[in-house]
């Protein structure tokens, strides 16, 4: 009996979740102008006009060029952080940890505000590089937590193997170690990617004329007026979001025995 | 931990600073420093001229303080978080439950990142996917007129309601996970040995499960409801005007370049998160000298 109701409402909130996404992934190929119901014939016009439009494309390429830098700064912070908690014990660990959690917790309106006094405030201007500083902030302690429980499952006896074979301390992290935490470090990566491309908060207020990453563009478009070239955009960033995190999750997923 | 031999390269003490170090800087540079000068700007004053006064003075909290729009909002913003904490709960509790209960180990993985997934979609996208259903000519409104059910469409975006429901959905895998996990930790030989001395299903998931998942339900809690208070998107795309909620004042200011008021503003909202946190901190030590945790 539990089990039958419980199941149910299982199944509709799994029904609540996709509902939504799968509307805007349906709608996308919609030929009709008005994004409504019913559809009459389906087309794929909107990926066509999608890629007539410069603006997108521009922001699509921003939004890229963005996540691949802060991508690899964020994964290499994020790399010696996690060294550093598993591999040592110092004074301030915890602290340390706790402002490594922060951003996680912390409103994106604040940091994003925050960000834009500071930058102004010591004369930085706001654009492209601030917008990568920003993302590698937003991802860092995610990066950093992924590579945190590679490090403490790797098992340091190979480490101990190389030294007793003459390998210095760079040349363990960088033939033994590295490679064998290489599934944390690809994971981490491409989560801090996923969210550098669909992050919108802090971009917006550090943007400028020049910088438009793709979600920026899609909320500009959408305060118009809903057209279903957005539909085109979300499905596709989707698709590419969705295809990012199972890689990740490939990855980072371990088989615990 | 050891006693690395310092005979090659750097000591243990030089290894640590090279590696924390860089992660530091950027913290400190990228989150501790921009928010102390946002705690410092909330003391300044403007002039008319919109120029800023560099002396410490309560006026922007005075401005707060004294129209009840800026607090009014908050509680409102506090409210809608609440009401989001619990919706989330209320869906993940019974869902969590189910899948540690009634799953098999293999399913339970793919069943609970079935519902994560979807949560690193862009939040923008994942809102905005919201007008298509509740809009006024979205699937809702054509299910329910093509039933003749109802003659006009209902108005439910751009309302508080719309606002709440696109919380719930962005903040629903914040709740789940640490529900899930403290629910897949429990130890089934309590809840036998309580079904053992006569306790029916009720009065076990009473007092035998939830005093052990409590700190699960609080993390969860705590991780919806902080982040939900200060959300900016989901009122900005599905509030419009009766939606709206704290993170919009904030952004209003900015972009009117009242940056004190903005600040204070801001601060106010970090205060009060930070407020929260302690209380229930302390609740959570109160609970567990009282249940006794080990």
């Amino acid at each position: 009996m539990t089990r039958w109701v419980l199941g149910t409402f299982t199944l509709f909130v799994y029904a609540m979740v996709y509902l939504p996404i799968a509307l805007v992934v349906i709608t996308s190929f919609n030929q009709d102008t008005i994004t409504t119901l019913p559809i009459e014939r389906l087309d794929t016009r909107w990926y066509a006009e999608l890629f007539n439009d410069t603006k997108t494309l521009q922001s699509l390429w921003t939004s890229l060029q963005v996540g691949v830098v802060s991508t690899a700064f964020a994964t290499v912070l994020g790399l010696l952080s996690a060294l550093a908690i598993v591999r040592h014990n110092f004074r301030g660990k915890s602290l340390f940890m706790l402002l490594t959690v922060m951003p996680m917790l912390a409103p994106g309106i604040i940091m994003g505000v925050s960000l834009l006094l500071f930058a102004r405030y010591v004369g930085f201007q706001t654009g492209f590089v601030a917008v990568l500083l920003g993302h590698i902030l937003l991802s860092l302690p995610y990066c950093t937590f992924i590579l945190i429980s590679s490090l403490a499952r790797f098992d340091r006896s190979l480490e101990e193997a190389a030294r007793g074979l003459g390998a210095g301390e760079f040349s363990v992290l960088w033939r033994v170690t590295l490679p064998g935490i290489m599934p944390g470090i690809i994971g981490a990566a491409l989560f801090a990617f996923t969210i550098s491309i669909g992050e919108f908060v802090v971009s917006f207020f550090l943007t400028s004329a020049g910088t438009t990453t793709l979600p920026i563009r899609i909320y500009s478009i959408v305060k118009v007026g809903i057209t279903p070239e957005i539909n085109a955009v979300s499905t596709l960033i989707l698709a590419a979001t969705l295809l990012l995190s199972a890689t990740a999750l490939r990855l980072t997923w371990s088989k615990r025995n | 931990m050891e006693t690395a031999k310092a005979s090659r390269g750097l000591g243990a003490q030089g290894q640590l600073a090279c590696l924390l170090l860089p992660p530091l800087l950027t913290l400190i540079i990228l989150f501790v420093a921009p928010i102390s000068l946002m705690a410092i700007y909330g003391f300044w004053a403007t002039d008319e001229n919109y120029l800023i006064q560099q002396s410490l003075q309560l006026t922007q909290y005075k401005r707060i303080a004294g129209d009840p729009l800026y607090l009014g909002t908050l509680a409102s913003s506090a409210g809608m978080a609440l009401l989001t904490t619990v919706g989330s709960l209320a869906l993940a509790l019974p869902l969590a439950y189910y899948i540690v209960r009634f799953v098999t180990p293999r399913w339970r993985v793919l069943l609970v990142l079935a519902l994560i997934v979807p949560g690193w979609v862009s939040v923008l996208i994942r809102t905005y996917s919201w007008n298509l259903v509740i809009g006024e000519a979205g699937l809702m409104n054509w299910l329910l007129l093509s039933a003749g059910l109802i003659d006009e469409p209902i108005k439910l975006l751009f309302t508080k309601t719309s606002v709440v429901i696109g919380l719930i959905y962005i903040y629903l895998p914040y709740m789940l996970v640490p529900i899930y996990a403290s629910i897949e930790r429990l130890d089934n030989s309590v809840l036998e040995a309580a079904e053992n001395l006569g306790a029916d299903p009720f009065r076990r998931f009473l007092y035998v499960t939830l005093p052990l998942i409590a700190p699960g339900i609080v993390a969860g809690c705590v991780i919806t409801f902080i982040p939900a208070v200060g959300e900016y998107v989901v009122p900005n795309m599905l509030g419009g005007l009766k939606g709206m909620m704290y993170g919009n004042l904030i952004t209003t200011a900015f972009s009117n370049f009242d940056w004190p008021f903005g600040s204070a503003l801001s601060m106010v909202l970090l205060a009060s998160i930070l407020a929260c946190l302690l209380i229930v901190g302390r609740f959570l030590d109160v609970n567990r000298s009282m249940l006794g945790h080990e």
